[in-house]
């Protein structure tokens, strides 16, 4: 009886244990999933925005019960082997936001506009590729009325998180790009961040 | 063999281990990386063989506490500190604002020539005005110039590659400028001017008051207010203590690009580029012990004070004049941060104090309104007959509350809940005469009663049960839900300040025998106050403004944004266009205190539809920029927000053409004082370079008896010489603000030559223009230039950077080892049970 029931306990807590790992996959792959697939719903409303330039006030929700609407098209090229990665930017830089695009701080200046915009995304699903990103590396952003202006990294900084400096407003149009640094694994909260302010090429204002 | 849990238990902590172990390693890969990128090193090293003959203190410009000239050391990115000689200080602080002129000797003690970087760690809220630095013959004065267009920041940056290796704790208000070629045994003398505005608080007060319950408006909420007192402080920075810290990367970035001589452009480079870390500790002695420091202070507070303190030193005070005091420190030892702190004597009832100061045929004045303790409460002052009197005689006036909440899906969870619990208390401080009214928006506005209803405890019950079922969902609508709160009920009533007062005397008298027929006019005496709560983002402000400047009214609008998202540019202009506060909470769990101090004090306006006026003869204008003849007054902020119980208020202004017709100019602020018209004369004859001190204590009846206090003398250290009188730098600084916002609103191009032209006249630093020392008396014109600061910050204190990270991965890996493991062992369950079996 006993030689019986030993494996029938093991098998009955090994199956519980698939069932907490994968009760356990659940939050992570969601929160990943989430923000791979919001960019395809956010490339439609952009689209669409960006065919509609004449009426800018309009905003073009990626989804019915969205509170946040794409601003901006990011892309992000890689100096040495020109690989290219796209992102659509909401508006608004909240936790909610975040969790599906790229962030713009409404407070900072418009995208493509004379100023300092900032974005700011998680280092861990979009901006996961700024880990490695150099000095001269060309950042594209498309603004909704479709012009594109090409911008050069310029700086790469870590600061502390409460350093607002990344936030100031230049002279200059430019664009400065806010992640959480170090890119390590970790389940804290990280209180460095990294921060790559890009130049215009072509001067605007 | 049995699969005990500890032995799973084990195997999932190895696997773990083995993950993070794995990470680690990685990412100490990436910062091998990263050092190695700092290695490159700038070849053209000059002086590597300078000796130092005595012994200097090694510290990095993040060590700086006070005012230092360090010395630059090749291939190294910390500093010796030079020997210093002697420091003078000399504090003039006029009402609100500072001047605050240093001087300092250093010597150079070796035999070498040296490059020297002098630091000052600037207070908050401060800005250079003025530096002048002698070496020997020559002499370095500072000038703000405009920035050269032309000039790419970046281009330096560039050069200085990726400094990313090490963190940086950073040093916004460290002010720092070169100083070349320094010769042996030289000594070197540094002057700087530089404004500050002088800290506000409230501080707890301890006070023994049990004759607080008395009066009709002993309400809970005045008790908030009953020990806090308004406290003004003034630091300033003499601790010369560098820490033990390891050394670190230099934050030094130049941002200048003029043309040096190699040679010190080679060094500079050195500095810059160094930021090789090195891990040793730098022990560094306790200086400062032979170092002393002579300190004087000025202050005109207007007004007698019941408190003059200084923190860290013990100081003699003489009181000059009412409302001069001079405090004075000789040969102090620099060990400690001089800190002033003072406080004004309470008064009953509201304060003006005036101060005005001259420059460049333009007076600039500074008007401090000081509540009166009476405004909330009666707490120890209550005593005295005159109060009570005023007390028993007092009508509140009574308010409207419009709360605008924003239920979008981003407030979901905790600060929907926070949101609820602040409008709760909101509800419990209205009283039964008051009215209010609730919109919920999120895509759309939802209003909660078709027009504002008197706050009975049945409305109240009813707008709890209300927003008690408000869910959080749908998108960012502001404008319609701004839209609805604006345009309940506009009056006409407080068209004209006079004739408003007048009304409004009338009313109060027969108030309650008109009570229905006059519902109209009760309803326009109100205050209405609408606060406006939101997280989320603001898209056609342009439009907006234009909206609420038409349709405010009488109303005020108070703005409350919380996180880091909302539109900080139209919380602020907004609040400023209805004449109310703005405030950001970037913590949610600081929500619920923060809105209820909110509350707290909208509950309790002292002076409202406050007005500067120039009268000449009978004719009366309205302030903010209107013309009278040939004077003007400018005020900032405009139009003038009201004071509330415990919160002065400080009006800067400037008044033009005022020195002919000094005469015949009455200068008055009027306003309404609980439900009545108050007004107080701030004239008199303005002369050059003094301060106009006036005490001042008003009645609650119109007629107010000025107590007048004879102008103190002084020009002590405002004549001394051409510096810039801190008044106008207050002035000049806020108008550079509000130019500043127009900027970023409507990209005016207009709005950056004014800026830049306010900036060359009144000296200050802004992104447009910075200080470059300009050396004088020598072949070469301009040799150095001082590294340029952004004053311009538009995060309020305290505001972090977003948190930029999902966190996912370490769960989801977990995870995945865990699934593998346990299915694993699954699957090889039946094996074992076979070989169980078999034996």
């Amino acid at each position: 009886m006993k030689q019986v029931n030993q494996p029938t306990k093991a098998r009955i807590l090994l199956i519980g244990l698939v069932i907490l790992a994968c009760l356990l996959l659940i939050k992570p792959s969601y929160l990943y999933a989430k923000s791979v697939l919001a960019q395809l719903l956010l490339n439609h409303a952009w689209q669409k925005s960006l065919v509609q330039n004449g009426d800018n006030d309009h905003k073009y929700l990626p989804w019915q019960w969205a509170d946040s609407y794409p601003v901006a098209k990011l892309s992000y090229i890689k100096g040495n082997d020109h690989s290219v990665k796209n992102w659509i930017i909401l508006a608004g830089m909240t936790g909610r936001s975040m969790a599906f695009a790229p962030a713009w701080l409404e407070d900072s200046a418009k995208p493509n506009q004379y100023g300092n915009t900032v974005i700011s995304a998680h280092n861990d699903s979009h901006f996961d590729v700024l880990e490695s990103a150099e000095l001269g590396d060309e950042l594209v952003l498309e603004d909704r009325q479709g012009k594109q202006i090409t911008y050069r990294v310029a700086t790469i900084e870590i600061v502390a998180e409460q350093n607002s400096e990344p936030y100031l407003f230049q002279d200059e149009t430019m664009l400065t790009l806010i992640t959480c640094y170090p890119f390590t694994t970790t389940n804290t909260a990280k209180s460095q961040r990294l921060v790559i302010q890009a130049v215009a090429i072509e001067t605007v204002f | 063999m049995k699969l005990s849990p500890t032995f799973i238990n084990t195997l999932i902590i190895s696997g773990v281990l083995i993950i993070n172990v794995a990470g680690a390693f990685l990412s100490m890969e990436s910062n091998a990386d990263e050092m190695t990128n700092n290695t490159n090193l700038d070849p053209r090293e000059v002086n590597r063989d300078s000796v130092q003959e005595v012994i200097l203190d090694e510290v990095s410009l993040n060590d700086v506490n006070s005012g230092t000239l360090l010395f630059k050391q090749n291939g190294k990115a910390q500093f010796l500190q030079a020997p210093q000689l002697k420091t003078e200080v000399d504090i003039t602080i006029n009402g609100i604002v500072a001047n605050v002129k240093v001087k300092q000797k250093f010597t150079n003690t070796s035999n070498e020539w040296q490059h020297g970087v002098y630091a000052f760690p600037l207070p908050d809220d401060s800005a250079i005005n003025q530096l002048t630095m002698r070496v020997g013959e020559r002499v370095i004065i500072g000038e703000i110039q405009e920035k050269s267009q032309a000039r790419n920041t970046f281009n330096n940056a560039k050069k200085s590659g990726k400094k990313a290796a090490l963190v940086e704790q950073h040093r916004p208000n460290l002010f720092t400028t070169n100083i070349a070629n320094i010769p042996p045994n030289e000594t070197v003398e540094v002057e700087l001017v530089y404004f500050q505005q002088v800290s506000f608080q409230q501080v707890s007060f301890q006070q023994a008051s049990a004759n607080q319950q008395e009066t009709n408006l002993g309400n809970n909420l005045g008790r908030n207010l009953d020990n806090k007192v308004g406290e003004f402080s003034l630091h300033f920075p003499m601790a010369i203590t560098p820490r033990y810290q390891p050394n670190r990367a230099e934050n030094f970035t130049n941002s200048s690009n003029t043309t040096n001589t190699s040679r010190t452009s080679s060094i500079q480079k050195s500095v810059i580029d160094d930021s090789l870390p090195q891990l040793s500790f730098q022990t560094t002695k306790q200086q400062g012990n032979n170092q002393t420091i002579d300190l004087s202070v000025n202050l005109f507070s207007g007004a007698e004070l019941s408190q003059l303190n200084s923190i860290n030193h013990s100081l003699i005070s003489t009181n000059k004049a009412t409302g001069h005091y001079a405090l004075k420190l000789t040969n102090q030892p620099m060990n400690k941060d001089f800190k002033l702190v003072w406080q004004y004597q309470q008064q009953d009832l509201p304060q003006v104090l005036n101060f005005q100061q001259s420059y460049h045929d333009k007076n600039y004045g500074l008007l401090m309104l000081l509540p009166g303790s009476l405004a909330g409460t009666l707490s120890g002052a209550g005593a005295l007959p005159q109060a009570s009197d005023v007390t028993k005689n007092k009508e509140k006036a009574s308010r409207e509350l419009t709360f605008i909440l924003d239920t979008s899906g981003s407030m979901a969870g905790n600060s929907l809940a926070q949101a609820k619990q602040a409008f709760k208390y909101a509800l419990s401080s209205l009283q039964a005469h008051d009215s209010f009214q609730l919109i919920a928006f999120n895509s759309y506005p939802t209003q909660l009663f078709s027009a504002p209803v008197a706050a009975s405890n049945q409305n109240k019950e009813q707008a709890w049960r209300f927003v008690a079922e408000l869910k959080a969902t749908g998108g960012t609508e502001i404008k319609s839900a701004l839209d609805l709160a604006l345009k309940q009920k506009v009056s006409a009533y407080y068209k004209t300040q006079i004739q408003t007062g007048i009304q409004t005397e009338e009313q109060a008298s027969d108030f309650l025998a008109k009570e229905t027929q006059e519902k109209d006019v009760e309803d326009n005496n109100k205050l209405q106050q609408i606060v406006f709560l939101t997280d989320g983002a603001v898209g056609n402000e342009a439009e907006i403004f234009i909206e609420l400047a038409k349709n405010i009214g009488n109303k005020r609008l108070f703005t409350v944004g919380l996180g880091s998202a909302p539109n900080r540019f139209f919380m602020k202009k907004a609040a400023e266009i209805g004449r109310g506060s703005y405030q950001f909470i970037s913590n949610q769990s600081e929500l619920v205190k923060e809105m209820n101090s909110l509350f707290t004090k909208l509950s309790q306006p002292v002076l409202t539809n406050l007005a500067l006026n120039i009268a000449q003869g009978n004719n009366i204008a309205n302030q903010g920029g209107v013309k009278q003849g040939n004077i003007k007054i400018n005020t900032t902020p405009n139009p003038i927000p009201d004071v509330y119980a415990g919160e002065p208020l400080f009006l800067s202004y400037q008044m033009t053409g005022t020195q002919k017709l000094a005469d015949n100019i009455n200068t008055e602020v009027s306003g309404i004082y609980q439900g009545k018209p108050w007004s107080f004369s701030i004239n008199d004859a303005i002369a050059d370079n003094t301060i106009q001190n006036e005490e001042f204590k008003s009645s609650a009846k119109p007629k107010a008896i000025p107590q007048k206090v004879p102008a103190p003398d002084l020009g002590i250290s405002l004549q001394a010489n051409a510096t810039i009188p801190p008044l106008a730098t207050l002035w000049a600084r806020r108008k550079i603000a509000d130019h500043f916002r127009q900027l970023m609103l409507y990209k005016e191009p207009e709005a950056k030559a004014n800026i830049i032209a306010l900036a060359l006249e009144y000296h200050l630093i802004t992104p447009f223009t910075s200080l470059v020392a300009v050396e004088q008396k020598i072949s070469r014109p301009a040799n150095q230039t001082a590294k340029a600061k952004q004053l311009t910050n538009t995060l309020p204190a305290g505001q972090k950077l977003p948190s930029t990270a999902l966190n996912w991965q370490l769960q989801f890996n977990a995870a995945i080892c865990l699934l593998l493991m346990s299915v694993i062992s699954l699957m090889l369950l039946p094996v074992r049970e076979k070989s169980a079996k078999k034996s």
